[in-house]
């Protein structure tokens, strides 16, 4: 019982009311229908169909809390975690299924059959400008995981959520946001004001975009990204490949498991992900940001310390500044720490926008008892509650991540219950 | 100004937020748009360089002089296409290659019309061997003679004596390389593609003479394809008059080439090439290579008249039309008293797109008889064809989840060849209209095309318009699923057949087939 009412607990500062959460969480519904379930209920196998189900009902019920209670820190890492535990068991299916191994060979260099990754992204656009050439052997077409199938999500990403990308669609991020997330206290404090850390990950991106414009290879994927381990490397045949498969083991406890989870913040994506840096610098092409109430903070600092991303420090929150670092991921940790509500999300070029017109008409009604008003009242706050940054972002951040996420989560859970049901994870 | 400008962004985020799934539902039109203005291609150089020239080889024409035919050997009856090479690409030489165990090499590369691994080969292409002869400096060295005696049973053009020859066949992991003199052999790596029927070849670039090919010169190819046989001489199997089995038939004279296929140069004909043999001074035939030009890439040109374009299309036009007339004779003279008459009234009214009429017709079938498998093919079509028709997210799926239903009743259904045929296509053509980012049925469409084609050719008078265009859906099927050489193959398998419609031909010429 203490915990469903821990698990219902509403936050005042950032909770939705009744009616606007039901209204958001059926439109939800349809879209996680029509992309979780859609093709299972059209299989006839029973067990595609549970798992569709069973998709279908944790992503409802994870929307469904995260705007009811306001949790929104809580509910979103639950959303993240299991978009990046769910990804990789049926990538890797799919290898063995179709390759019979998770390594790639020279044929599928060959036959271009690579699967495209958002990360490479950066690490192509120079190349194309000079060679009129994509530098990685994906695709054009065909599957999510093409070039093209990638550029669209990436623009979408980049238009909706900004840096979000990082902390609710990045079907990697999952991993340091989860390990961060496991310990209560750091072991090892990282000083928030350290700006070396801060802005490593810039430094990392001009590295392998400027060495993936000389050696004309995207070099991230061929020598640092730690998520190989998780997904796909070039067969290990000579040294060369040895060493990279060397690398990639450290990098991803090093940077993955071991950082993340002594310091309490996303190591790998703050200082290691090209991509990342990426969308930082891109994030002004976003309709949201994060925007800090100078006049609600009382200056207690207590955001600084739970940004996974040291986007928040002394100079932001002293200098009375309303913006974060550009390395803010839109978590809303930071929301969940200021006990004045004075964090929260905003419309891209509007620092918090007082003279709000839902507000204006609200205040007018404040006077009217009668029941026509009260009701009238009620809609307008519903409509305002609706088209709020807070509930837009989310409405959208969320359905881009359940998207990409029904690429592969809804066939890691059918392979699950397979595996229990008939004694195999993979289907051929 | 400031809330004008507020409420604006609102209502562009609120829409965009409704929009999302509508870009990935969207999303095979989006990256076809996209593709328009971008033209993203991969790096060449990842599979094996820009290919620099193709040479497409008529499909069934594995009759080396003109009437070989296959061994007797169990592994061969009831197969053709297995010796029958479709097109033979050269690629751009590479040096200093990336991602490559080879450092510098040249690729080519061999498709076939149909492949089989009865025998187990390696690579998983039991049945051809390949004797690729290369001319790499012109008539200054070589040899006219074929390097083993009594194999193929030809001999080169004295222009162009060959340097090297590569053999390649399934049962190595690797081509061997040999020098006209017999002293160099090096390996080639094959990596072989039964699925695509392609076998690619990495010729490494390293003795002094073949490293002449990075020269930028033009090359001589010698193609020949003959049927594997370890205990032949040079692996070509021999041919005789009569075919046993461990020898081919059809052969008209002892010097007869073991050639099953062979690429003639544009001009010149493979029946003819390979009978040039002279039987009073004991001559093997001569044949004459591909010219290879160095550093030309030959991106699809196709020059197609604009009269004879025109021409064609007037030539659809008036099919449609005849189509249509034929259509209403159907609806004019058909009356409604069975379910064999219904049905054909509602597939002429569906062809017609009168499809209100058509549903009805085929509810009131359905309602008779849920089992008929053709009314509950249509209605499968009729169904999504609503899907294109709303705009609403949750009708389209359902209109598409309905269909499904439908199509696959039908499909379990069908019994015999005709309404296998009738239903196969009625769900292909669903599959290939609805987005393959969604629902991924490209793959599905495919295997029920290539199931039609099947029963098409299995009947005793074959449909070859419908062969035709069976062939080209299943061409557009593949390239649906970005599968270019399967539908570069699919096309030619198209435009071999005797008969074909306008708008088949349409399409083929327009894709410069």
């Amino acid at each position: 019982m203490q915990a469903l009412s821990n698990l219902l607990k509403r936050d005042p500062r950032t909770k939705l009311s009744i009616t606007s959460t039901v209204i958001l969480t059926v439109l939800m519904a349809l879209n996680v229908h029509f992309f979780h379930l859609g093709s299972s209920l059209q299989d006839k196998d029973i067990i595609s169909t549970i798992a569709g189900w069973i998709m279908f009902l944790f992503l409802v019920t994870v929307f469904f809390l995260l705007l009811y209670t306001g949790n929104i820190s809580k509910y979103r890492r639950i959303f993240f975690v299991a978009s990046a535990l769910l990804f990789f068991p049926a990538f890797i299916a799919g290898m063995y299924e179709t390759f019979g191994h998770m390594y790639l060979t020279e044929e599928n260099l060959i036959e271009n059959t690579a699967s495209y990754c958002h990360i490479v992204t950066p690490m192509v656009i120079l190349p194309y400008v000079f060679t009129k050439t994509i530098i990685f052997p994906a695709r054009i077409f065909s599957s999510a995981a093409s070039i093209y199938g990638m550029l669209i999500i990436w623009l979408l990403a980049t238009l909706v959520s900004g840096k979000g990308f990082c902390s609710w669609i990045c079907f990697y991020g999952g991993w340091d946001d989860g390990i961060s997330g496991i310990r209560k206290k750091p072991l090892l404090k990282i000083d928030p004001e350290n700006k070396k850390i801060r802005y490593f990950g810039f430094a990392m991106l001009a590295f392998v975009v400027l060495a993936s414009l000389i050696t004309l290879t995207v070099m991230y994927c061929e020598w640092l990204c730690p998520f190989k381990l998780i997904t796909e490397y070039t067969q290990v045949i000579n040294l060369k490949s040895f060493i990279a498969f060397a690398i990639f083991v450290l990098t991803f406890f090093g940077l993955v498991v071991v950082l993340p989870l002594i310091t309490k913040k996303r190591f790998q994506c703050l200082t290691f992900c090209p991509f990342g840096a990426f969308q930082s610098l891109l994030d002004k092409l976003s309709l949201y940001r994060v925007r800090i109430d100078t006049e609600k903070c009382t200056q207690c600092l207590r955001c600084i310390s739970v940004c996974p991303t040291l986007a928040l420090s002394k100079e932001i929150i002293l200098g009375k500044k309303t913006k974060p670092h550009i390395t803010c991921t839109k978590c809303g940790e930071c929301f969940k720490a200021c006990s004045q509500g004075a964090i929260g999300y905003a419309f891209a070029h509007f620092e918090k926008y007082k003279k709000n017109p839902f507000e204006k008409i609200i205040s007018k009604l404040e006077n009217h008892p009668t029941l026509i008003k009260k009701i009238v009242k009620k809609i307008v706050f519903t409509v305002k509650e609706l088209l709020s940054p807070q509930s837009l972002f989310i409405f959208s951040s969320y359905t881009l991540g359940m998207i990409i996420m029904s690429a592969f989560a809804r066939s890691t859970v059918h392979r699950t219950i397979n595996l229990i049901v008939n004694g195999s994870f993979l289907f051929q | 100004m400031k809330t004008f400008f507020f409420i604006m962004i609102t209502i562009w985020a609120a829409v965009s937020a409704l929009l999302i799934p509508q870009v990935f539902i969207h999303s095979t039109f989006i990256k076809h748009q996209l593709d328009k203005v971008l033209h993203l291609e991969v790096d060449p150089a990842f599979s094996g360089g820009r290919e620099i020239a193709h040479f497409l080889d008529p499909v069934n024409d594995d009759y080396g002089e003109g009437c070989l035919s296959y061994p007797k050997h169990k592994a061969y009856t009831h197969k053709s296409g297995l010796l029958d090479l479709v097109k033979y690409s050269v690629y751009k030489p590479q040096t200093n290659a990336r991602w490559s165990s080879e450092v510098d090499y040249i690729q080519v590369s061999f498709t076939f019309a149909k492949v089989n691994n009865d025998l187990e080969s390696i690579h998983g292409f039991s049945h051809p061997i390949i004797h690729l002869y290369l001319d790499v400096d012109g008539k200054r060295g070589g040899k006219t003679e074929t390097a083993f005696s009594r194999c193929e049973l030809v001999r080169f053009d004295e222009n162009h004596p060959w340097d090297f020859l590569i053999i390649i066949h399934g049962f190595h992991k690797s081509a061997k390389i040999i020098s006209d003199d017999g002293m160099y052999q090096d390996r080639a790596t094959i990596f072989a593609d039964s699925e695509k029927k392609t076998l690619k070849v990495r010729i490494p670039l390293v003795y002094p003479k073949l490293k002449q090919i990075l020269d930028g010169r033009n090359t001589y190819h010698y193609v020949l394809v003959g049927a594997y046989d370890p205990l032949s001489k040079g692996c070509f199997m021999p041919v005789k008059a009569k075919a046993g089995l461990k020898y081919g038939g059809g052969a008209r004279s002892a010097l007869s080439p073991r050639v099953y296929d062979y690429i003639p140069p544009e001009g010149k004909d493979q029946k003819q090439l390979l009978s040039s043999y002279d039987e009073d001074n004991f001559t093997y035939a001569t044949i004459f290579p591909l010219e290879v030009t160095a550093d030309l890439y030959i991106k699809d040109e196709k020059n197609i008249d604009p009269a004879k374009l025109a021409k064609m299309k007037k030539q659809v036009e008036q099919e449609a039309k005849a189509e249509y007339a034929e259509n209403i004779i159907i609806i004019e003279s058909t009356h409604s008293t069975s379910n064999t008459e219904d049905i054909k009234l509602a597939i002429a009214l569906f062809n017609i797109q009168r499809l209100t009429e058509a549903e009805k017709l085929l509810d009131k079938i359905l309602t008779k008889n849920p089992d008929h498998a053709v009314a509950n093919a249509y209605k499968g079509v009729v169904t999504s064809q609503k899907a294109q028709l709303t705009e609403n997210i949750t009708e389209k799926i359902q209109y598409v989840e309905q269909s499904f239903v439908y199509l696959n009743r039908g499909a379990a259904l069908a019994r015999s060849d005709d309404e296998r045929i009738n239903c196969f296509i009625c769900r292909a053509e669903v599959f290939m209209a609805i987005p393959e980012d969604v629902f991924a049925k490209n793959k599905n469409a495919e295997q029920d095309l290539t199931a039609v084609i099947e029963l098409l050719e299995k009947q005793e008078q074959k449909n070859h318009r419908m062969i035709a265009d069976m062939y080209i859906k299943l061409a557009l099927c593949y390239l649906n699923q970005a599968e270019h050489d399967d539908a570069e193959i699919a096309f030619l398998k198209a435009r071999s057949q005797p008969e074909l419609s306008a708008r088949a031909m349409l399409e083929l010429v327009e894709r410069g087939y």
